[in-house]
């Protein structure tokens, strides 16, 4: 070769698409599973049990597109046999899917549940919802775009926007609990609220996990430190195992 | 392939036209032909008149060759008239410049080719050994007269004979020599240096028994051209009528013993034809055709062996 | 430049003492961790064919009794900085070394100008990247080494020719024809006797310059395994194009750019995160 600048474009054509490829259906699922949380939690806080049923039908195109990730990282691994942070972008990619599809599924249950309810919940409640429903769909969005623009420090700021989440989550615990207590007729509802939240916490914590792995692809080291989690009875446990 | 109408195709592009390409391969093809033709013709040619000598020279001279034309001396009559002594004068002579040429060729070519620096004086010599071979052959003979006959006072005798035939294929033997070490494939060399061997470890286990069958090529290459020489020797003083022989080689007692032979007048087969074909009578011309069937045969003999030679050392140095 | 000539170090962490050295630039100062034992250790080596520049002031260290790998371009110096460890140049007129290649525990230095470079060639085997078996039987082959060094006595030499052999996963392939052509062998199997060949005379280095690039999958996994299991009892130094055989051989990985090093560390680092981005570069494949 002549030329001998470093280009950020590979030699061969096809390492660049398939790199690119497996970029967008990234992209795809998280706006999917975005889409997801956001209906979930609208049709929950109007008590729509159509909303919810549509929610609940459309998350197979979530799978769907998890198992075209799969199907694509297989190959660009077989083809271009990469190296350095082309493998590393190319593992993440196959590990941050799963956490994509697993948010879906958290979304699914959600509308599921809200099916159940026998009544529509309250402003208090909606609130509270509303509020994590919406960062966590902005942590998503912060994720994906760490993700896109290979930069390290966004994805830290998702991984610390959980211990907010988790704080909120443990109130609607405690709140959920008293309610519950205070009138037993309220306890059906209330045990699917429950499970909500708790679906809500956890899909908090696949973002941060997909921060983690955003943070490996970049950096080729693994996010330090022990991740502060609050729990439902606040209190501060030591780091994740 | 498409056919398309002449204009529908721009006529700045590329011809992938039917009749374009294949009037053009037509076109070659034909020169082609021509030239094989015409190969074939100057081969017919050459070969054809090289064929007619020899036919004609065998069929002067075949019938005359038998047992007494071998083993008589040379006499006023053609039909007593033998090639003995010319035979056996040049054996003995192509012996004494095999042994001389050989070992000063060879080492003189793997020292130009290994050992020597890569200066202006190799290359001076090198330009020379060349030049060398082209010198006329009469001319070696009247540097054998002046320095080797009259100069060191060695007199007519098979030695100088030997000396001066040696100095007229040294370049041939030298020449092939480099070119046979020349050949050698880099990697045996370096496979084998890598092993730690010395230089002339290298040079008498490795490149010689490689470069053997090149060097005896040559070497029988410059013997079968030294076997016609007839210039040089009559300029030394080769007689032509010699009705003795030489003494026998290695006989007699030791040490001047072994080698008067060395000393002794002699004559050879070029010379011996030379003088029989001066003579006006038919019968000496028939034997000097013999005589020259008798050359051919072995020249042809020896070109014979040296093709043996390398086809057998080539079966155990594939490379 | 100062020869080594006199004994010194033990061939035991001579790696920190690389990485305390001053007189190496820090960028410069190639690690093989502080605790590794070095069987030698390049410094500061320049060569020049003719005028031309062809290496400029390599540092590497060389693990002892594991497998580096060299990998660049084409025309980066790899193979060039391997025949400096035995002295191949020398064949060729016009060439010359600056700075030094030094042996331990002895310290002698390859490359020096009083070195007798057949003495450094005693010590340090080579195997090409064409087979280049000579024309003989097998056996032959393999005792060339000792014939070389004068060991003709047949029980010894009978001995070293199985050994070597063995290690070179050949043997039981051709120990009913020792005696037959060495070129009747396959690429693969002549590559194997090359490898025995040049383990025979016990070398303390091997050298090998892209061993399986003519070679065929299969010839070239045999190969691999075989470097991977003689790593035990010689210090390995190879030259490859192929990363992935870097990767999956080598301890230590170098990597060379226009007569430089670049960088140079654990093979798996090296491979998943490069510290330059040029290695980057040219082991992704975006280079040029």
């Amino acid at each position: 070769m002549t030329d001998n600048t470093m280009t950020d474009r590979h030699t061969l054509h096809s390492f660049d698409e398939d790199i690119k490829a497996l970029s967008d259906e990234i992209i795809n699922l998280s706006e999917q599973v975005a889409n997801e949380l956001q209906q979930a939690l609208s049709a929950l806080r109007a008590g729509d049990h159509a909303a919810a049923e549509r929610v609940v039908e459309s998350d197979h195109l979530a799978d769907a597109l998890q198992d075209k990730i799969n199907a694509h990282t297989t190959r660009a691994l077989t083809r271009q046999q990469p190296l350095a942070r082309d493998l590393r972008a190319i593992l993440a990619a196959s590990r941050i899917a799963p956490h994509l599809e697993r948010i879906g599924d958290y979304a699914k249950n959600t509308a599921k549940r809200t099916q159940r309810l026998s009544q529509p919940i309250d402003a208090e409640l909606a609130g509270r919802f509303h509020w994590m429903g919406t960062r966590i769909i902005s942590m998503l969005h912060r994720v994906t775009d760490a993700y896109v623009k290979q930069d390290a420090q966004l994805a830290n700021v998702a991984w610390t926007d959980d211990a907010e989440l988790d704080a909120v989550y443990a109130g609607l615990f405690k709140y959920l609990l008293q309610a519950m207590c205070a009138d037993s007729r309220r306890v059906a509802d209330g045990s699917q609220l429950l499970f909500i939240a708790k679906g809500l916490e956890r899909a908090g914590d696949h973002v941060t996990d997909i921060a983690e792995e955003v943070h490996l692809m970049v950096t080729g080291s693994p996010l330090s430190g022990p991740r502060p989690k609050v729990d439902e009875m606040g209190t501060t446990t030591s780091p994740r195992i | 392939m498409m056919t398309t109408a002449p204009g529908l195709v721009p006529s700045n592009a590329v011809p992938f036209v039917n009749g374009d390409v294949r009037r053009a391969i037509g076109r070659s093809q034909r020169i082609d032909i021509v030239f094989a033709a015409g190969g074939l013709f100057a081969l017919i040619i050459a070969f054809g008149l090289l064929f007619t000598l020899l036919a004609d020279l065998a069929t002067d001279g075949l019938g005359r060759i038998d047992y007494d034309f071998l083993t008589d001396f040379p006499s006023r009559r053609p039909a007593g008239a033998g090639m003995l002594s010319a035979w056996v004068g040049t054996s003995l002579v192509m012996l004494v410049t095999a042994v001389l040429a050989m070992p000063l060729g060879v080492a003189a070519g793997l020292y130009l080719e290994e050992y020597a620096p890569k200066n202006w004086v190799t290359a001076l010599i090198e330009i020379n050994v060349s030049n060398l071979a082209g010198v006329p052959s009469i001319v070696y003979g009247l540097l054998a007269l002046g320095f080797f006959v009259y100069g060191l006072g060695l007199g007519q005798s098979i030695l100088v004979a030997g000396m001066v035939l040696a100095l007229l294929i040294l370049p041939v033997v030298i020449v092939a020599t480099r070119e046979a070490v020349r050949s050698i494939p880099r990697e045996m060399k370096e496979g084998a240096y890598a092993l730690g061997a010395e230089e002339w470890q290298v040079m008498w286990h490795y490149i010689l028994p490689f470069a053997r069958p090149g060097i005896l090529t040559g070497a029988i290459i410059g013997l079968s051209r030294a076997i016609g020489e007839a210039a040089p020797l009559i300029t030394i003083g080769a007689l032509a009528f010699i009705a003795f022989l030489p003494p026998v080689p290695f006989t007699g007692d030791p040490p001047a013993g072994l080698f008067d032979w060395l000393m002794s007048d002699f004559t050879v087969m070029p010379i011996q034809m030379f003088n029989w074909i001066s003579r006006p009578q038919a019968g000496f011309h028939i034997n000097a055709a013999a005589t020259g069937v008798l050359l051919m045969a072995m020249t042809l003999a020896m070109n014979a062996v040296a093709i043996l030679i390398r086809f057998r050392l080539r079966r155990h140095s594939r490379t | 430049m100062q020869m080594q000539n006199t004994v010194m170090q033990k061939p035991v962490a001579v790696g920190r003492e690389m990485m305390n050295d001053t007189s190496i630039k820090p960028e410069n100062r190639p690690v093989a961790g502080p605790d590794t034992a070095l069987r030698a250790e390049v410094r500061d080596l320049s060569f020049w064919y003719g005028g031309t520049q062809a290496l400029k002031s390599v540092n590497l260290p060389i693990a002892d009794k594991k497998i580096t790998a060299v990998i660049g371009p084409s025309g980066c110096g790899k193979s060039t900085l391997l025949r400096c460890f035995n002295r191949m140049h020398d064949l060729y007129p016009g060439n010359r070394y600056a700075g030094a290649i030094t042996l331990f525990p002895e310290g002698d230095n390859i490359v020096g100008a009083r070195v007798d470079p057949v003495l450094m060639r005693l010590r340090v085997g080579m195997v090409f990247q064409k087979p280049n078996p000579f024309s003989r039987s097998i056996y032959e082959n393999v005792a060339a080494g000792l014939y070389v060094r004068g060991v003709r006595k047949r029980a010894v030499v009978d001995e070293v020719v199985e050994t070597a052999l063995r290690k070179a996963a050949l043997w039981d392939e051709v120990k009913d024809r020792l005696h037959g052509s060495a070129y009747d062998l396959s690429g693969g199997q002549q590559q194997r006797l090359c490898i025995a060949r040049a383990l025979a005379p016990n070398p303390e280095i091997l050298l090998l310059d892209e061993p399986t690039s003519a070679l065929d999958p299969i010839a070239t996994a045999k190969i691999e395994e075989l470097l991977a299991q003689l790593c035990e009892g010689v210090t390995i130094v190879i030259v490859t194009h192929n990363m992935q055989q870097a990767t999956r051989i080598s301890a230590f990985t170098a990597y060379m750019l226009m007569g430089e090093m670049v960088e140079y560390g654990d093979t798996d680092i090296v491979f998943t995160s490069p510290s330059d981005k040029r290695t980057e570069d040219y082991i992704t494949g975006r280079f040029g």
